[in-house]
């Protein structure tokens, strides 16, 4: 018989703050948390707003040399203590997998290293800050703050990149090979992301829209999100409270464009309907999109859950994009997403789409233009990236019995 | 429990591209040179498109075209195909040229950027082979290539892939180069760079060339402690395996140079003198060397030699290929002559 996997923790940092708390609170308003940005100079870019996360420089550590580590270290290391906190997990693990997904690990140390190289020459560079630049040092700075034994896996699968870390972490755990794992993704705000998006034409100068007729590109984003995930059993034996289970995966992958969907949007809906197999075709009541708010995004993600669900119910289920009240957190995306889903399906509220004003008729869905309550036995998230990666996760209700 | 095979395998090296070229080096056994490697685009139909990518990409999915050609597989347009690639520093030389245009405050490149994230030779690899199942591109140390394998038995253990290409590459600059010298003891012009690519199947359906199978395989970490890591994914990988004892392995091969047994049991063989260090390429290499000489090739001498030298076994049944770092991340994997598997 196949294993249960259940939500039993979550930790979270966006630019609504850190703190499942704060965040949800603000999700549910509608609340925007893009502003100007001021961790480098976003003048000569298009836009130059995103969500950045303000008030918070360091996360408290007590076996790592906070000086040394990146960002991205600490943005991780305030929401892995926030989920094994609120899953009641205290003092050294027991074997766990560690999955994270980010799409540029210690981008902000390599930004510093590159600048140095450049600027006084190869000999003068602190090489310091190539140890934590690379994605699975982050990984390993985690393993020892935390005391966790077991092992770990970094995706980094673009924008999928930690929504596959869940999927993946819920596979092991179905499939018996772990009892628990930590799994989410980060990313920083690094001006490197911020100009090659740039670069792309896919940054705004103007506000995010997903979904809207006059969409015009996306703002960025930083921050983490962490799940702790269980098995069932495992869960119930040390009295965990449990958010909701996770029933739901599916990964496919375009083979079409290294930085373009296929507009058909079958990569898409085959990672959605893939997902919506493996849970039993649960009774979807919310969509939370990837809805990036760039012309091409949107379009193929709406053509897929049309799709997927036919029109006429596609057209009933209510979806939104959180991006732009936090940005586009790319790499930490599916697992701040992932998140606010448990949350949403925890409190039955449908987060808001903020900023969509005109309908497009290509994108026609059903748009939670303003939050609301609502009955939610199952969410279905969406993450799309580069190099045509689609992931699908779903989440339900967790029902006894 | 469904075992994996590798039905199919491809590489670059500083020897050359393609197997031929790395499994003589290793026969030889002396030191390839550590010049760039010299692949043009024009050497197959799948990089004529690549035009515009990164050396790492042209490694990846130079080998991957050659581990699909070397297992005869038709083409991969289905959804049961997957893709995992292993991947340590990724696209350097892009990733440089693009910080330089950034503080030069120019105009950056697009292609430069999309063609340096982490994943662009999964993604090319991808869209060069039609491959719309999994793909994914894991980050890590030398460990990640077993990692990668791993991950690749279990989509075919699950039945969500029928077929795996399992890929990792590296490139190399002179940034990367003065880094590691100064950080690891590594000696000057030992960093390599180049490619390795496994083609997995289902061992009941792979398509009649198949090299060995998985018999075994473990990753895990002991923050600190590498060796004890060690010890648990030797033990596990062996436990998996079905052997009896580690005895029963006839050789060891690993990514840093050294002289000790495994256990005090094992023979192990490094290539580290004739290949240099490319990160997780090397444990690639590796599994690839392993694999052709289980098959049969002019590199089992090379391992039936280290046989004679320690053992009493006269035929390579099993080869356990692992790998430790600083960190305490450790992995191995065995590899089994098919009609050996128990």
């Amino acid at each position: 018989m196949k294993r249960r996997v259940a939500v039993t923790g979550i930790g979270i940092i966006t630019s609504h703050g850190a703190g499942a708390k704060v965040n949800w609170e603000k999700t549910k308003a509608g609340e925007s948390s893009v502003t100007e940005i001021t961790a480098f100079d976003a003048g000569p870019y298009r836009g130059c707003c995103g969500g950045q996360i303000r008030d918070f420089t360091a996360a408290t550590v007590s076996r790592l040399r906070a000086n040394r580590l990146d960002r991205a270290t600490h943005l991780l290391v305030s929401s892995v203590r926030e989920a094994l906190s609120s899953a009641n997990i205290v003092g050294p693990q027991c074997d766990c997998l560690l999955s994270l997904g980010t799409t540029l690990g210690g981008m902000l140390s390599g930004e510093a290293f590159h600048r140095d190289v450049i600027e006084k020459g190869i000999s003068r560079a602190r090489l310091s800050k190539t140890l934590d630049y690379l994605a699975h040092h982050q990984a390993e700075n985690l393993f020892r703050e935390f005391e966790l034994a077991g092992d770990f896996l970094i995706f980094s699968d673009a924008c999928a990149s930690s929504a596959n870390a869940i999927g993946h972490a819920f596979g092991v755990i179905a499939s018996g090979r772990y009892d628990m794992a930590v799994a989410g993704g980060y990313d920083t705000m690094s001006e490197f992301t911020f100009a090659g998006f740039n670069s792309l034409m896919a940054v705004t100068p103007e506000l995010s829209r997903p979904f809207d007729k006059n969409r015009s590109g996306l703002v960025l984003g930083e921050g983490a999100g962490i799940l702790i995930l269980e098995e069932l059993g495992h869960a119930i034996r040390r009295n965990a409270a449990i958010y909701c289970e996770i029933t739901g995966y599916g990964i496919a992958s375009d083979a079409y464009h290294m930085t373009s969907p296929d507009p058909s949007g079958s990569g898409a809906a085959s990672a959605m309907s893939h997902a919506l197999r493996q849970a039993g075709f649960p009774d979807i009541g919310y969509i939370n999109a990837h809805g990036t708010a760039t012309k091409y995004n949107d379009l193929m993600e709406a053509c897929a859950i049309k799709n997927v669900f036919q029109k006429d119910i596609a057209m009933r289920i209510p979806v939104s994009s959180i991006k732009p009240m936090i940005g586009h957190l790319l790499g930490a995306a599916g697992a701040v997403e992932a998140v606010i889903s448990v949350q949403a399906l925890m409190d039955n509220w449908l987060p808001p789409n903020i900023n969509y004003v005109t309908p497009d008729p290509e994108c026609e869905l059903n748009i939670v233009t303003a939050g609301r309550p609502s009955e939610i036995r199952a969410v279905l998230s969406n993450s799309f990236g580069f190099g045509g990666s689609n992931a699908s996760l779903i989440f339900e209700e967790y029902r006894q019995g | 429990m469904t075992r994996v095979a590798i039905s199919g395998v491809g590489a670059i090296s500083p020897a050359g591209v393609g197997v031929r070229p790395l499994v003589a080096a290793a026969a030889a056994g002396d030191r390839i040179s550590a010049a760039a490697i010299g692949l043009s685009v024009s050497e197959s139909a799948a990089l004529r498109k690549l035009r515009r990518s990164a050396p790492i990409t042209l490694y990846g999915v130079s080998a991957v075209d050659e581990a699909l050609r070397d297992a005869g597989t038709g083409g991969c347009a289905s959804d049961d195909y997957a893709l995992i690639a292993g991947i340590t520093n990724g696209a350097l030389n892009f990733s440089v040229d693009f910080h330089k245009e950034l503080l030069a405050r120019e105009m950056a490149s697009p292609a430069l950027f999309s063609e340096s994230v982490l994943n662009a030779p999964a993604g090319n690899a991808s869209i060069a082979f039609n491959i719309r199942g999994p793909v994914h591109t894991l980050v890590g140390g030398p460990s990640v290539a077993i990692k990668a394998l791993m991950l690749a038995a279990s989509l075919i253990a699950t039945g969500r892939a029928a077929c795996v290409a399992a890929v990792c590459a590296e490139e190399r600059n002179a940034l990367s180069s003065f880094c590691y010298s100064r950080l690891q003891p590594l000696a000057a012009g030992a960093l390599s760079e180049g490619a390795g690519a496994l083609l997995l199947e289902p061992e009941d359906k792979s398509r009649g060339g198949q090299l060995c199978v998985l018999s075994g395989y473990a990753s895990g970490m002991v923050p600190g402690d590498p060796q004890g890591a060690l010890r648990r994914v030797i033990d596990s990988a062996l436990a998996m395996s079905g052997l009896l004892a580690l005895e029963d392995i006839n050789v060891g091969v690993t990514d840093i140079k050294t002289t000790e047994l495994i256990g005090d049991k094992v023979p192990v063989l490094s290539f580290f003198d004739v290949l240099g260090h490319a990160f997780c390429v090397s444990t690639i290499w590796n599994i690839i060397l392993a694999a052709m000489a289980i098959r049969g090739s002019a590199v089992t001498p090379v391992f039936a030699g280290k046989l004679k030298k320690y053992a009493k076994h006269s035929e390579i049944n099993h080869v356990i290929i692992y790998t430790t770092e600083e960190s305490g991340a450790a992995a191995a994997v065995i590899l089994s002559r098919a009609h050996a598997h128990s």
